[in-house]
């Protein structure tokens, strides 16, 4: 066994998902239905930011719970279970994202006018704050502003944030989910984060945000 | 992308930053991070931007899973269970005619690895008996003979030609 059996049994005794991914090595079915239960939103959150649709989103998570059924017997924790099943999850969404890069080099888009091709966060700025300057932007909006600023970032920021903000891991699990060093996540998140506020200035500088408690001096 | 140049944080100092917010740096470090703040206005403004666009994150709506996911995702995996079952088991009658022909030939094989090492083993005296049957038969004539050399000069003059008794090529003892 590579995993030490205190290694084991320390995740078996801290986290109660490892105990019932145990239960589903045992074949165990309501083990299975319940951290699909679980984990079913979760996976979705970071999954639909990543792929950017609901639908495939919601595939590439059945696509996740597969594979961890399929992995069921040679589980051992050595890990959270949450870490385990993101790594399984980074490695579904990298090839689905990979595939749908290929697509789209042999589609080739038809050719769009200089408009359409701007910046989608610059386009739904002027719109706010050119058409109602000084309105705030409600919360539709601000949802669309957030999105769009996530969507600008590159593939591996963009999950690193994702795991750090919606899971609350911390680097080192970070580190372990995507195959980086703590180090190399440290850097990695400084650097979405300092892109996520670059995007998200404007707005926040412009004061049109609504509930500017959190907003700038 | 704009990358955050406009600001005059230098990487390193950022990484800090984003560390400190997120709880990962020691306290050794933080004293650092908490230091400079205190001194650097343009520090603390980045450090105020930076938190405000972490919790704009939470703008991001809750994706609802649709109502037949868990269902439907059970259901596959109930689906795929059965067919992995089902491979298992053609796998074994598969195996099976196999796993019987090795087996034979495995006791076969043991078998006649035994008989030669019994037959081998068992047989060693009876096999010298036989091999020394000519000396045996002819002992009485031996005995009166000083030595091996006067014996040899006997079988050189052909008085043992019939018997056989030293090997013409080798001279040696059958």
């Amino acid at each position: 066994m590579a995993l030490s059996d205190t290694t084991s049994q320390n995740y078996e005794l801290r986290d109660p998902d490892v105990r019932l991914m145990l239960q589903v090595r045992d074949d165990d079915a309501a083990a299975f239905e319940e951290l699909v239960v679980r984990y079913q939103s979760r996976l979705m959150t970071v999954l639909e930011q990543l792929v950017h649709k609901r639908e495939q989103a919601e595939d590439l998570a059945q696509e996740v719970f597969m594979r961890v059924f399929r992995a069921r017997k040679s589980y051992e924790p050595g890990a959270k279970f949450s870490t385990w099943l993101f790594t399984i999850a980074n490695n579904v969404a990298s090839n689905a994202l990979r595939s749908m890069a290929r697509r789209r080099e042999i589609n080739v888009a038809p050719a769009q006018d200089a408009e359409s091709q701007a910046d989608p966060l610059a386009q739904l700025a002027l719109a706010a704050s050119g058409l109602m300057p000084t309105r705030q932007l409600d919360h539709a909006e601000r949802a669309e502003v957030v999105r769009l600023a996530i969507h600008s970032l590159g593939e591996r920021q963009k999950l690193a944030l994702l795991l750090s903000k919606f899971e609350g891991m911390s680097y080192a699990e970070i580190g372990e989910t995507m195959g980086l060093s703590t180090q190399a996540v440290k850097s990695l998140l400084a650097r979405a984060r300092s892109n996520l506020r670059a995007s998200l200035e404007p707005y926040m500088n412009e004061g049109v945000l609504p509930g500017s408690a959190n907003g700038p001096e | 992308m704009n990358e955050a140049d406009t600001h005059n944080t230098s990487d390193d100092a950022r990484e800090e930053l984003v560390a400190y917010l997120d709880g990962e740096l020691d306290p050794p470090a933080v004293d650092l991070v908490e230091k400079r703040l205190a001194d650097d206005a343009e520090y603390r403004r980045e450090l105020r931007q930076l938190q405000v666009a972490w919790d704009m994150l939470d703008e991001l709506p809750k994706p609802a899973v649709c109502e037949r996911f868990t269902q439907t995702t059970v259901e596959m995996v109930a689906l795929s269970a059965e067919k992995e079952l089902e491979e298992v088991k053609e796998h074994q009658q598969r195996r099976r005619p196999w796993i019987w022909a090795l087996a034979g030939a495995g006791a076969l094989a043991i078998a006649g690895a035994s008989y030669l090492a019994s037959s081998h083993w068992l047989s060693r005296p009876n096999q010298a008996l036989l091999r020394d049957l000519p000396v045996i038969e002819d002992i009485d004539l031996y005995k009166v003979a000083d030595s091996v050399e006067f014996l040899e000069q006997m079988d050189r003059k052909g008085l043992f030609a019939e018997k056989g008794l030293f090997d013409e090529e080798t001279g040696n003892a059958p």
